[in-house]
């Protein structure tokens, strides 16, 4: 359990640090205009062990977005959406329950439960945290085609980033 | 202990996130100058709602406007009406010539002030010489259940005063509408609803509930319009007449406009017979 709460703490700095040192900068930026936005940081929300009550998951959503902010100078707008999708974090969960159910202190990760089941899971927790970032970004239903080019351009890439760090580091918990 | 932990482990998630969400929101608002912006557009759109709502508002009181014009079309639909013409029917071997010829025009006005607990009550209204209106010409009420208002007295530029039906010297003409006996209607003040027809014949048969009309003896109102109910009727002792008190149809107390009656024919009436009571 300690060492748990130890490789969660180090991840979440180390997730934070890259978002900032690294993915902040290769925002294809043209014109002021960034058609998107790499999200690697809710990989930390991502792979919080199955068995997280919901509250302490918002909770930590909540510190973890409002870090980043901290750095991208939005203040709530990564926030807000770390906090939602961490919120329906353990939606997905149920939904995509194996047949066996899920090991005690077990992590949602590739190693755990195959390529197939971690792809979905995080497939759907990021569009949502994707989404709900750009609805908070734009912050008006008139311009809805950019919410919507800017979350599909920006969920391709975070996805892929995410199933890379899977196939890189390989976590087990 | 326990179980309140295990409540706010169940519960506190949904909380939480409602409560950090509401937290997000406002620090978006607040600390981003973008969202702010539209934040406060946003308001005024919702602002503007209300003052367009406020509009509306103020367009209803424009109404009373509408509602002059309106009466104004009323009066001309009414000047069409069967019992506003004259009817030049002659029947010439058996052929029927049906001819009709104006006989009452309107002038819609309203009613700019008014007594009803006097002994003389008045109306004035707002429509005066300007607009066509005469001395003794009738006046009756908006209302489409009928009712009559009074007579004009006094006319300026643009107001009249009307001798109102609650007036000890109205006289109008007018008949019970079943059999058609003739009376005067006359005001003894005592009750704004209430008003009598006098010399009533005394062989006439009155029963309770039947209706009091204008008669067609009456060059100031066209024939027909219910003036009021018959509830009590008495023979004063000696009296070869009947008295009937009568509930009125209108209510002259909330009478807002009324129609000035042109009888386009009373000159004719008027100058014939003070010929047949000169000679």
């Amino acid at each position: 359990m300690n060492s748990s709460i130890i490789k969660n703490g180090i991840r979440f700095v180390l997730l934070v640090l890259a978002q900032i040192l690294i993915f902040k900068s290769i925002d294809l930026d043209t014109n002021g205009f960034s058609y998107f936005t790499i999200f690697f940081y809710p990989i930390f929300i991502l792979l919080l062990p199955i068995r997280t009550p919901t509250v302490l998951v918002v909770f930590l959503g909540f510190i973890l977005g409002l870090t980043v902010d901290v750095f991208y100078d939005s203040l709530g707008v990564h926030a807000g959406a770390s906090v939602f999708s961490a919120f329906i974090r353990s939606t997905i969960l149920n939904v995509l329950e194996p047949r066996g159910g899920y090991e005690v202190n077990a992590s949602p990760t590739k190693s755990n439960y195959g390529i197939n089941f971690f792809f979905r899971y995080a497939a759907i927790f990021m569009f949502f945290h994707i989404l709900v970032y750009f609805s908070l970004e734009i912050f008006t239903p008139v311009y809805f085609n950019e919410i919507f080019i800017r979350t599909g351009f920006s969920f391709i890439l975070s996805l892929l980033f995410v199933i890379i760090f899977q196939y890189l580091f390989n976590p087990k918990e | 202990m326990r179980s309140l932990v295990l409540f706010l482990v169940q519960y506190g998630g949904v909380a939480l996130f409602f409560l950090l969400e509401a937290v997000c929101l406002y620090l978006v608002v607040n600390y981003n100058q973008k969202q702010e912006e539209i934040w406060l557009n946003s308001s005024n759109i919702i602002s503007g709602t209300i003052l367009n709502f406020r509009s509306d508002i103020s367009q209803y009181y424009n109404l009373s406007e509408f509602a002059d014009s309106l009466a104004a079309d009323n009066a001309r639909l009414k000047a069409r009406l069967n019992n506003a013409q004259f009817v030049q029917t002659i029947l010439m071997d058996s052929i029927k010539d049906v001819e009709k010829q104006q006989q009452f025009t309107y002038i819609a006005a309203r009613v700019v002030n008014s007594t009803i607990h006097l002994h003389n009550n008045t109306f004035t209204i707002d429509r005066g010489s300007k607009h066509g209106i005469q001395p003794h010409m009738g006046v009756i009420d908006s209302n489409p259940g009928g009712g009559i208002v009074g007579i004009v007295t006094n006319v300026s530029e643009n107001y009249s005063v009307v001798m109102a039906l609650l007036h000890q010297e109205i006289k109008v003409p007018a008949a019970l509408s079943r059999n058609k006996y003739h009376g005067f209607l006359s005001w003894q003040p005592s009750n704004p609803k209430k008003i009598n027809l006098i010399d009533v014949p005394k062989h006439a048969e009155i029963r309770r509930k039947d209706t009091v009309e204008t008669s067609t003896h009456s060059a100031l109102f066209p024939a027909g319009i219910p003036v009021g109910i018959v509830d009590t009727f008495w023979q004063d002792p000696g009296s070869n007449f009947h008295t009937i008190s009568a509930k009125l149809i209108n209510d002259l107390g909330n009478v807002q406009y009324v129609y000035v009656v042109n009888n386009l024919m009373k000159g004719e009436i008027v100058k014939l017979e003070e010929e047949a009571s000169g000679e």
